[in-house]
């Protein structure tokens, strides 16, 4: 039975203009995410990996049009996220939402968790002030795994974890569908990651969420998601199931990326690629093939050709000329 | 046995502010062989990075480095010299390298400057010949087109690039002991990967000892030869790495090990270890880690474990451990 | 249900549950009280405004009472600062005197923070051609000479109006002229806060501009308003003395101590009769210095450095 995707993206883009001179004329774009197409389920995590430049974080933010797209759709539910005037896209909060990355600049420090939580609840008419809406947030500050007195707390008097917990429960406070969580626990101790990576699996179950889940840390990303999406200088070079991901990765920049992650056993011999070059700035990609500069597999037409996003089969995409084990 | 190039017995670094004392650096014992990598593993808070500011000698008020502890360097002791000493010794034969690329390279002068007013000050080179000595250390690192890099500023470099010039600065002495304070932590998975080749290849051909500070795990595991865990300012367990990999012993250790998503692992629920860091003003009695930990019993409430050898060269600090070996 | 991590609670959280809250302007309090030069410069400060307000009361002779016995006079046991050249008590002079400067201080700020947060504000939040436009209106405001503006609108406007209005003149004047440093940098605040990831939470929770500016917004920016009024009445008092000085600001038989000061210039009274201008010099030098540890003491006590 083929559901319907809960998030649908066609050919997204997002190019910032580069403006210079004293007249600021746009003299080039930087093309941060260029022509995406995927879809999310309904209950599904879809992760989003790739390193710094990749243009992952505008795309998350792109799609729940806190930026404007430049072209491509974004559908919701069967509905145009794109053509929505702003009534429709406030009504639109309260089915999609976001997590952001650090735990320090997400929250207001002059305002109480409780005043956080409410706001949103009150501003979209769901609750009126009173013991109800007491109720309602303490509710979701246990299930977030802290304390009903810390309500009326200020945020600097939290650990980096415990704000991150806040910023999941403000997020889910209007219980949404659809959460894009920016790198949740990139800026978090080793100790606290996984805790509240299990606290976003265990609400995604109770509450009947779907993630795009944003990092850079595929080790991470193994554990939370259903698919993955690899992103390199803002094109997906590589979307696939998990397990398909990590067994038999295709695109030459997945293989190098998993085989960088330095894991932790000393016994293990490493095969390592090791990328030469610097990532290239996303003002000035290169032709062709954008990854064509470090992969140690490229050719001529590489150089030249754009590769396609195509289905190579068992719902494995890829964009590559010369994918792996072929 | 190779000796010892540096030896840290029973280091204190206190912080006397006015909210109290924080015990940052509690007694931490170690030694470092040439041509060796040690790593200093633990999470934000443990006092890791106070201790490689500690022996450089750059603890500043309201920090001291308190009596009784002790810093030889081959068999000089460190913490009895003078500001002057010191500087002789900073950059010449204790190096350092830190965090932050886009910040620990001054925008205003020139690369070759940069390295360059090391060797005049140090090795007493002509302008002449540490300009080319600039341009050999850039190849060494591998930069491509050293000599015109020598003249760019930090601002035309990438992350990698930048973190690059730190290494060829901090080895432009020669020094017997490189202190890198998490070099790698704010590169991209790939870059890093690269910069840790880089790291190990330099270290074999130059026979340098290096005192890694990390919180990544699979960073220590591709690194260290000898692995110290610490914890609110202790030393918890040490051991060769393999040792401490294939058998950990410390409650804590074990823990941030288990708490790690693997890429070669697939499970439903990741292990987490309950509670987050003491904060150092208001330390528990006893065990630091009791508080958090599984097996704690009463004992470990009221008195503080000792580092003690459970296995021959593998410390741990646990009563529960020791006891059961006994 | 998800289990609470009860053991991640009651060791996260180092106060117990009864403790009380500590919010930023708690907190905020706790850090100046510490600072012992602002803390005594904010004594000084309320001392010398309770000295302006109670004036009429703490007084011993009337404004204008006039001794023509006691022309000139040093200080003595009846008159404790002397006398001036038509036998009025200085002291008396002294007190209502700062009544006009400190009222000149006040209200001129009042105007320049009112001025400063709005242009600052709108430029800030909506940016582009908004930003654009506001910004070259402080350029062009910032670029008039001070000094040479202020003679003409004085001599312009002074002419034709009583000599009560000069104190209004000099308010509005300076007010008017002073407000562009606080727009830039209310605006530049503003800049910084936009980026802030709270801010972004707070237009993906779908709450309106209004609740984002007046909740959001401003309580951050607050503080800076709060510093830099103070410390802008230090300026606006010092450019009244100075202006005063000059006979451009408010004028005799109404004192301030700016035409206070003015008595210094004869010099003969400059060497014999040191009680006619040094008490008002000191008395600028104090409250400007005064005003200054007390900013200085609230900026480092609302800059939230810490985390």
């Amino acid at each position: 039975m083929s559901q319907q995707p809960l998030v649908s993206v066609k050919n997204l883009k997002k190019h910032f203009p580069i403006k210079s001179g004293f007249l600021k004329k746009t003299v080039g774009h930087v093309k941060a995410c260029d022509g995406l197409t995927f879809d999310i389920m309904p209950g599904e995590t879809l992760s989003l990996v790739g390193e710094s430049g990749c243009g992952k974080s505008t795309t998350g933010r792109t799609v729940l049009r806190l930026l404007e797209p430049t072209e491509g759709t974004i559908e919701y539910n069967g509905k145009s996220v794109t053509d929505m005037n702003k009534k429709e896209l406030v009504d639109l909060r309260t089915e999609m939402q976001i997590i952001f990355q650090d735990p320090y600049s997400s929250l207001n420090p002059r305002m109480t968790v409780g005043e956080m939580i409410k706001e949103p609840l009150i501003e979209h008419g769901l609750y009126k002030r009173g013991p109800e809406l007491d109720q309602r947030v303490v509710d979701i500050v246990t299930m977030c795994g802290l304390a009903d007195y810390h309500v009326n707390r200020y945020p600097h008097e939290f650990s980096g974890g415990q704000r991150q917990r806040i910023g999941i429960a403000r997020a889910l406070a209007l219980e949404p569908k659809f959460v894009v969580a920016d790198e949740p626990v990139s800026a978090l101790d080793v100790s606290i990651q996984s805790q509240v990576i299990n606290l976003m699996k265990d609400l995604q179950k109770e509450m009947g969420l779907s993630y795009l889940f944003i990092s850079h840390d595929l080790s991470v990303v193994r554990h939370i998601s259903d698919r993955i999406g690899v992103m390199y200088l803002g094109d997906l070079v590589e979307l696939s199931e998990k397990k398909e991901m990590f067994d038999n990765p295709r695109h030459p920049y997945t293989h190098a990326l998993l085989s960088a992650i330095p894991q932790p056993d000393p016994t293990r011999k490493r095969d390592r690629v090791i990328l030469s070059g610097d990532i290239p700035s996303p003002a000035n990609p290169p032709q062709g093939c954008k990854f064509h500069t470090r992969c140690p597999k490229a050719v001529d037409k590489c150089k030249k050709d754009i590769p396609e996003f195509r289905d190579i089969g068992n719902k494995h995409f890829i964009a590559c000329h010369f994918p792996m084990g072929e | 046995m190779s000796k010892n190039i540096l030896e840290v017995k029973d280091l204190r670094t206190h912080f006397f502010t006015d909210k109290g004392v924080v015990k940052a650096v509690d007694g931490v014992s170690f030694n470092i062989q040439a041509g060796k990598t040690l790593c200093v593993v633990g999470e934000s808070g443990c006092g890791k990075s106070v201790t490689s500011m500690s022996v450089m000698g750059l603890v500043s008020k309201p920090g001291k480095i308190l009596d009784g502890s002790s810093i030889t360097y081959m068999g000089t002791e460190l913490t009895k010299m003078s500001d002057d000493q010191y500087r002789a010794v900073r950059g010449n034969e204790i190096s350092m390298i830190f965090q932050e690329p886009m910040t620990s390279l001054n925008p205003v002068f020139k690369i070759g400057f940069q390295i360059s007013e090391v060797l005049m000050l140090h090795k007493d080179m002509s302008e002449e010949q540490a300009h080319q000595r600039s341009i050999d250390l850039l190849n060494m690192v591998g930069i491509p087109r050293a000599e015109a890099i020598v003249n760019e500023y930090p601002h035309q470099l990438s992350g990698g690039m930048r973190q690059r010039v730190m290494i060829a600065m901090a080895l432009a002495c020669e020094p017997k002991v490189l202190v890198a304070d998490e070099p790698t932590t704010a590169l991209d998975v790939t870059i890093q990967a690269q910069i840790l080749e880089l790291m190990n290849d330099l270290k074999v051909k130059t026979n340098t000892a290096i005192m890694m500070i990390t919180h990544d795990l699979g960073v220590v595991a591709e690194m260290a030869d000898y692995v110290v865990v610490m914890y609110a300012g202790k030393v918890v367990e040490e051991a060769e790495v393999k040792e401490l990999y294939a058998t950990p012993k410390h409650p804590y250790t074990v823990g941030l090990i288990n708490s790690i998503p693997k890429l070669d692992e697939d499970r439903e629920v990741l292990d987490s270890i309950e509670g987050s860091v003491p904060n150092p003003l208001y330390l528990p009695e006893g065990c630091a880690f009791a508080p958090r930990c599984k097996f704690a019993v009463d004992k470990c409430r009221k008195e503080r474990p000792e580092l003690k050898e459970v296995k021959p060269g593998h410390k741990v600090s646990c009563f529960v451990v020791q006891e059961g070996q006994a | 249900m998800l289990k609470t991590n009860d053991t991640a609670v009651a060791v996260d959280v180092n106060k117990a549950q009864n403790e009380s809250i500590e919010g930023p302007w708690q907190m905020a309090w706790k850090r100046f009280r510490k600072n012992k030069l602002a803390m005594a410069g904010g004594i000084i400060l309320i001392l010398l405004i309770l000295g302006a307000v109670f004036a009429p009361l703490i007084s011993p002779y009337t404004l204008d009472h006039m001794d023509y016995t006691q022309i000139n006079k040093p200080p003595s046991a009846q008159h404790w600062l002397g006398t001036d050249q038509l036998g009025r008590d200085y002291l008396t002079r002294m007190l209502h005197g700062s009544r006009i400067s400190l009222q000149v201080g006040v209200f001129a700020v009042l105007i320049s923070v009112v001025l400063g947060s709005l242009i600052g504000g709108i430029a800030g939040y909506y940016g582009g051609w908004v930003d654009n436009l506001c910004m070259r209106i402080v350029e062009i405001v910032m670029s008039f000479p001070f000094l040479p503006l202020a003679i003409t609108v004085s001599a312009v406007v002074g002419a034709r109006l009583p000599a009560e209005f000069k104190m209004y003149i000099t308010m509005m004047v300076i007010g008017l002229l002073s407000w562009t440093g606080l727009a830039r940098m209310i605006r530049g605040q503003i800049l910084s806060l936009r980026e802030q990831e709270f801010m972004q939470a707070a237009k993906a929770l779908g709450l309106s501009d209004k609740r984002i500016i007046l909740k959001h917004l401003l309580p951050n920016t607050v503080a800076y308003i709060i510093v830099s009024a103070t410390l802008g009445m230090a300026g606006a008092i010092m450019t009244e003395s100075a202006l005063s000085f000059l006979g451009l600001g408010v004028a005799p038989p109404t004192p301030t101590w700016g035409n206070m000061v003015q008595n210094a210039r004869d010099f003969y009274i400059l060497t014999n009769r040191p009680w006619l201008w040094m008490p008002p010099g000191i008395a600028i030098f104090l409250t400007v210095m005064s005003i200054n540890l007390l900013g200085d003491g609230l900026r480092d006590a609302l800059d939230p450095k810490t985390k």
